[in-house]
């Protein structure tokens, strides 16, 4: 049996059994042309976990569905406005009612439908202030450590990045692992290089064979793109090649068995560590996998990320909508120039001011004080990046999750 | 950083490096033919595109990824090239 421990009394329950650790209202655009009035809807309630989130594509798109679906069923998410303007290809009323299934107050404002843009932006706003109501008396519970899911990322890496903040984060996934937790780590195209050992601590040679086929294909499709997870600012930070930063990501991952590879908007059914495989399947097409960290972020936590662990050594500021980010600096000096946007200051291994044990406890630590809670740098500072655009998934099959069984 | 002309001591190697590195960035432990590995980790991150010096800085100008082209943006276009 694996243990596991409290670690808050009052997480939000929500009608289809999932617990959250935020009451976050979605208002959500279903195309770019009601995007402002999401925004506009939005506004005057940003401050009180009110998010915007959407799609800006015109043309329907199962990945995209998917995603928004899984984001707006979130444990996290209490209630959803969805913003269409009208004559978009999203499927809103399969949106809707997948959204009122699953027990969430839902409502639907269609600009053409509504008079325009001020008529739809008031009587969004009005939605909102009601339903912010009702989720105050929204029912609480106890919720465990084997409830909690918490997905890890890095961006902006340099040569420090591999060093202190990955590795603490590892170690920090270990330590959650064994509380029974679900851990989520990602980015196949960031795992080139270490595809062989990576394979090895998979629970079975089949999803071992499955976890390096994902990273072929994400070797295939940055080939064909002629470019892979590798940013300027990599360099610039002592990062040489793209194996080389992918040993370093790789070590976020810690040194659990990894239990199981999913796709976005797949929700692990069991703790342990998975692989989260984010480059579309068949051929290349819709450009870039990935166009920047928070299309990864907004994929983990499509996942069912409570949390997402972020390590930084150029100093990314962001956040994300629907779920806490938590920022663990990889750098001392930037840690020093970025305090403010930062939660961990992991370079301290660095200068001698502690260890990767101490950094990896606290990291740990201040995850579950998160989960029961406390707010992250980027949430007190108001970020809620977000981002979706195409891509196109084949389903996983009985190999990628041998412990279902 | 490290400023041109230190001597720095890895692992019981002493090495003199000629030019000032920043941090998180990377020397060679003893010389490398071109062509050879380079370890990082214990493991390859890329090959040498160059003979290179003990001491020496080990990057973008030196050493080249074995799956695909690191891109920097000083020059707007693919290395290996050089650079600085």
């Amino acid at each position: 049996m694996t243990p596991t421990n409290l670690i808050r009394d009052d997480a939000f329950l929500r009608a289809d059994g999932r617990k959250g650790i935020r009451n976050t209202v979605a208002v959500v655009y279903l195309v770019e042309c009601a995007h402002h009035v999401a925004r506009e809807i939005q506004l005057p309630f940003r401050e009180t976990d009110v998010h915007l989130i959407g799609f800006g594509g015109c043309y329907p798109n199962d990945y995209s569905f998917r995603m928004l679906r899984s984001l707006c069923t979130h444990p996290n998410v209490g209630a959803v406005l969805l913003v269409s303007l009208g004559c978009e290809g999203f499927n809103r009323h399969g949106l809707l009612q997948a959204i009122r299934e699953s027990g969430r107050p839902a409502d639907l404002v269609v600009i053409q439908e509504t008079g325009g843009t001020r008529p739809a932006i008031d009587g969004g706003r009005r939605w909102i202030a009601e339903i912010r109501r009702d989720l105050e008396n929204a029912p609480r519970g106890p919720m465990s450590s084997a409830e909690l899911v918490v997905g890890t990322i890095c961006g902006g890496s340099d040569g420090t990045s591999g060093i202190t903040a990955n590795p603490g984060i590892g170690c920090a996934f270990d330590r959650l692992v064994a509380d029974g937790a679900t851990c989520i780590f990602e980015e196949t195209g960031e795992l080139i290089g270490c595809e062989q050992i990576m394979a090895s601590r998979a629970v079975t040679p089949e999803l071992g064979r499955v976890l390096l086929d994902s990273v072929a294909k994400a070797a295939r499709y940055y080939t064909v793109l002629g470019h892979g997870s590798f940013a300027p600012g990599n360099a610039d930070g002592g990062l040489s090649t793209q194996e080389e930063k992918s040993m370093g990501a790789y070590s976020k991952s810690g040194s659990s068995p990894i239990s199981g590879l999913i796709k976005p908007g797949d929700v692990p059914r069991a703790g342990g560590l998975y692989l989260l495989d984010v480059v579309p399947d068949g051929e290349v097409r819709f450009g870039f996998p990935n166009i920047n960290d928070n299309a990864e972020i907004a994929e983990l936590i499509a996942c069912g990320a409570h949390v997402t662990l972020f390590s930084t050594g150029r100093g990314s500021v962001v956040g994300s909508a629907i779920s806490p980010v938590i920022k663990v600096c990889a750098n001392p000096e930037t840690y020093r120039n970025l305090r403010d946007d930062m939660d961990v200051d992991a370079g301290r291994i660095l200068e001698g001011r502690g260890t990767l044990d101490e950094v990896g406890a606290e990291i740990h630590r201040l995850t579950l004080e998160v989960a029961a809670g406390a707010r992250t740098a980027s949430e007190s500072l108001g970020h809620q990046e977000f981002v979706l655009g195409y891509k196109s998934f084949q389903p996983i099959g009985p190999a990628c999750h041998p412990n279902y069984a | 950083m490290v400023p041109a002309g230190s001597t720095i001591v890895v692992d019981g190697c002493t090495l003199t490096v000629p030019a000032s590195l920043g941090l998180g960035h990377k020397v060679a432990l003893r010389p490398i033919a071109a062509g050879e590995k380079i370890l990082k980790y214990g493991v390859p991150i890329g090959s040498a595109t160059r003979e290179i010096a003990a001491g020496e800085h080990v990057h973008v100008h030196n050493v080249q990824s074995d799956y695909l082209p690191t891109y920097t943006l000083d020059h707007g276009r693919l290395f290996p090239g050089n650079r600085r």
